[in-house]
Parts: structure tokens; C-alpha cells; sequence
């Protein structure tokens, strides 16, 4: 299997996590970023049938995603983040998804 | 009333026809661009000395105007695989039908004007039978929608009267980092010969008031250092990507590419500007400005 596609098994394992934990958590207005994760993983799944993340393309916005969805359940689990100080560490991971997302929908080419 | 040489391009608007026509235009040309609406034609539009027609190659009417003043055409509007291969009616009217449609139009406007059009390779068929490199006399024998609607319309240009080119154009390789086709149009080990995009620019270009060209057939393929099994290519441009060679899928049936004599192209055309090497050179920095 491609790194990417080690990668993205990592990503999407790690949104999981994150979402069970929002789910569980009482007070602090993260609704909006719960929706939004609960939207990608669906998307991330789409992506493993996606050429580009067969690619040597696809390490590096992987990568991106795999280290902030990680600093993200850390900092639930420590549960030591305020709560404007979790919303960044959760903006952090969608953002890279989104880039991830774009990323991925490669042009295609037509030989004739 | 125009009085400067007026090249019109039939689809322009696509990657192709864009590159040919802000070519011909910087060169000081006035080109005329004529594709379907709706296509992003900003760039085109901004540029000193091209018009944008937006039209429907099966519709005369449209056909009739576009044609008008022209000296020279260069027809690359066509239907390609794998839409061709859904519908026959639909290639057969787009392809053959809009070909002889514009013919016909370019003929009551101006029936000197040059008309270049942009065959493919696909009209031999099936020539895995073949011992040499193709050349133009090699006969016809299409063996899908796609290969058969350029026969047709080939033959259509031949016999119209008009001065004309025709350049039987192979697979195009584009030296960017894009997703490659789900099955490779060819077997594993089967002969094929692509061409760089820039070099079918070349070749186009360098046919636009050739008095050596005219009433000529070319074969327009990359040369020698693109002559290669089917897998050699693949895995030369997944090796760049990143992307394990198992990952490709071929044809069980043989497509139509093989190689192809291009000598007397070359002589005529000057386009093979691009060598194989150099085509890998390009997506390789296409693939590493992507890794920034």
C-alpha cells in the first residue's frame, strides 16, 4: 500500500477519536467543528479509491493532516487545552483536510 | 472588411487549440477562436488579436459566419474517446458531420483557404500485424467509433478541393503532474509512439502558410526516443509519481497505437522538439514544484 493510503487510514482513524470525544464533551460551543469532521470522514473514505493517493504527492498533505488530527486528541485526552485553544487545534486538522481534499481531485488528462 | 491573413481555430477554447492559438497570435496573427460556449475564454478574450466565436461545429448556420474572411483553418473540434465510444450518432454528427459542414462552409467563403485538420493515428486500427513503422500509406482499418469518424472525416478533407494538411496525430503526452486514464488506451507490450503536447503545437503552427505542406498527409508522433512497449512508458512516468507499476491497467485488446515513420513530418514540420528524456525531465518538475 502507498504511503499515502497508510497515511489516510491514520487520518481517518484519528477523525474518528476526535469525534467520539467531541460527542462526549458537555459545554463549549464545538458543534460546528464536530459537523464539519463528521462531513470529511465521509469525504476521506471517498479518497481511497483517488489516484493521486497512490502518489508521492500525496505524503506530504497526508502528513499534514496525520501530525494535526494527532495534536488534536492529545490535547483531548490531556483535556489541559482551553476551550478557544482546542477550536484552533480543530480548525487546524479541517483546514488540512480541505487542503487534502483539493489536492486530490487531480485533473485528469485525455491522450487524443 | 478584413484585409490581414485570418486563421481560424475550431475548438480553440481546449487545451490545445488555446496553446496553438495565443502561439499563432503572439506570432502577430489574427486568429479567430471557435468552440461551444460556456468554456472559460478570459485568456483568450484579453489577448490583442483574437476573437472568440462561440459556436456548435454541427450547426451550419453558426459555421457559416465563423468562416468568414478566413484564410487558413485549422479544424481540431472533434468528439474524443471515451465519449465517442458511448454513441455513434452523436461521433458520426460531431465528427464526420461537423467536419463537412465546415468544409463546405469554408468552400462558399473562400476556396482557397488552407485547411489544416487534425487526424488521428487511430484510423489505421489494429496494426500489431505491422513489421515496420507506420507510414500514411498504410491503409485504414478502424476499429472503433473514434478511429472510424477520422477516417470518414480525413477523407472528407482529401476530396474537398480545398488546399489542405492533414496531420495524423498520436496520443498526446502532456508534461504535467494529471491523473493518467484508468486503462491505458493500449496492451502491456504493445508498440506505441506518443507525442508531447508542445511538439502537436509545433506541428500545427509550423503548418500555417507551408506551401510545403499542403496537399500533404503527416504523421505526427514524437520520434524515435518515444518508440516503446506500452509498460516501458507507464512505468517511466509512474516511477516519477511515486506510483508502483502494478498499480497500471492495460487494454486485453490490442488500441491503436504503434510507431510510426515521421521522417518526411519532421523534414516538412520542424516539431519534434521534445525528446522522451526531456518530456520526463518536465513532469518530474511538475511533480516536485508540487511537493514544494
Amino acid at each position: 500500500m502507498s504511503k499515502g493510503l497508510v497515511n489516510l487510514d491514520l487520518i481517518i482513524e484519528g477523525c474518528r477519536r476526535t469525534i467520539e470525544e467531541l460527542k462526549k464533551m458537555e459545554g463549549g460551543d464545538l458543534s460546528e467543528e464536530l459537523q464539519t469532521l463528521e462531513r470529511m470522514e465521509g469525504e476521506l473514505e471517498g479518497l481511497k479509491d483517488k489516484f493521486f493517493m497512490k502518489t508521492v504527492a500525496a505524503v506530504p498533505a497526508t502528513k499534514t493532516c496525520v501530525d494535526e488530527v494527532e495534536k488534536v486528541n492529545q490535547a483531548l485526552a490531556g483535556n489541559k487545552d482551553n476551550p478557544a485553544a482546542l477550536k484552533q487545534k480543530l480548525n487546524n486538522v479541517t483546514d488540512a483536510v480541505e487542503v487534502l481534499l483539493s489536492k486530490a481531485q487531480m485533473r485528469g488528462t485525455t491522450l487524443t | 472588411m478584413n484585409t490581414e491573413p485570418l486563421v481560424l481555430i475550431t475548438g480553440g477554447g481546449g487545451s490545445l487549440g488555446a496553446e496553438l492559438t495565443l502561439l499563432l497570435s503572439g506570432m502577430g496573427r489574427k486568429v479567430r477562436v471557435f468552440d461551444l460556449p460556456g468554456l472559460d475564454y478570459d485568456l483568450l478574450e484579453e489577448t490583442a488579436g483574437i476573437e472568440v466565436f462561440p459556436g456548435d461545429i454541427t450547426d451550419r448556420a453558426s459555421l457559416s459566419e465563423a468562416a468568414a474572411d478566413v484564410d487558413s483553418v485549422i479544424h481540431l473540434a472533434a468528439l474524443l474517446p471515451p465519449a465517442t465510444e458511448e454513441d455513434w450518432t452523436r461521433t458520426e454528427a460531431v465528427n464526420v458531420g461537423g467536419t463537412g459542414s465546415l468544409l463546405d462552409a469554408v468552400r462558399q467563403r473562400n476556396s482557397e483557404a488552407h485547411f489544416i485538420f487534425s487526424s488521428s493515428v487511430a484510423a489505421y486500427g489494429d496494426t500489431t500485424d505491422e513489421n515496420e513503422p507506420l507510414t500514411v500509406e498504410r491503409e485504414f482499418r478502424p476499429n472503433d467509433f473514434y478511429s472510424r469518424s477520422k477516417a470518414l472525416a480525413e477523407k472528407l478533407v482529401v476530396e474537398s478541393g480545398l488546399p489542405y494538411t492533414v496531420l495524423r496525430i498520436s496520443g498526446i503526452a502532456i508534461p504535467a503532474f494529471l491523473e493518467p486514464p484508468a486503462v491505458w488506451p493500449f496492451m502491456r507490450d504493445q508498440r506505441m509512439e506518443f507525442v508531447c503536447r508542445g511538439d502537436v503545437v509545433a506541428a500545427l503552427f509550423h503548418s500555417v502558410g507551408n506551401g510545403e505542406a499542403r496537399g500533404r498527409v503527416f504523421n505526427v508522433a514524437g520520434g524515435p526516443t518515444w518508440q516503446m512497449l506500452g509498460h516501458q512508458y507507464v512505468e517511466a512516468l509512474f516511477e516519477l509519481m511515486g506510483v508502483l507499476p502494478e498499480e497500471a491497467r492495460y487494454m486485453d485488446q490490442p488500441g491503436w497505437f504503434d510507431w510510426y515513420q515521421t521522417s518526411d513530418s519532421q523534414a516538412a514540420l520542424d516539431f519534434q522538439q521534445t525528446s522522451f528524456q526531456d518530456f520526463l525531465i518536465m513532469v518530474k518538475k511538475a511533480v516536485e514544484e508540487l511537493l514544494g
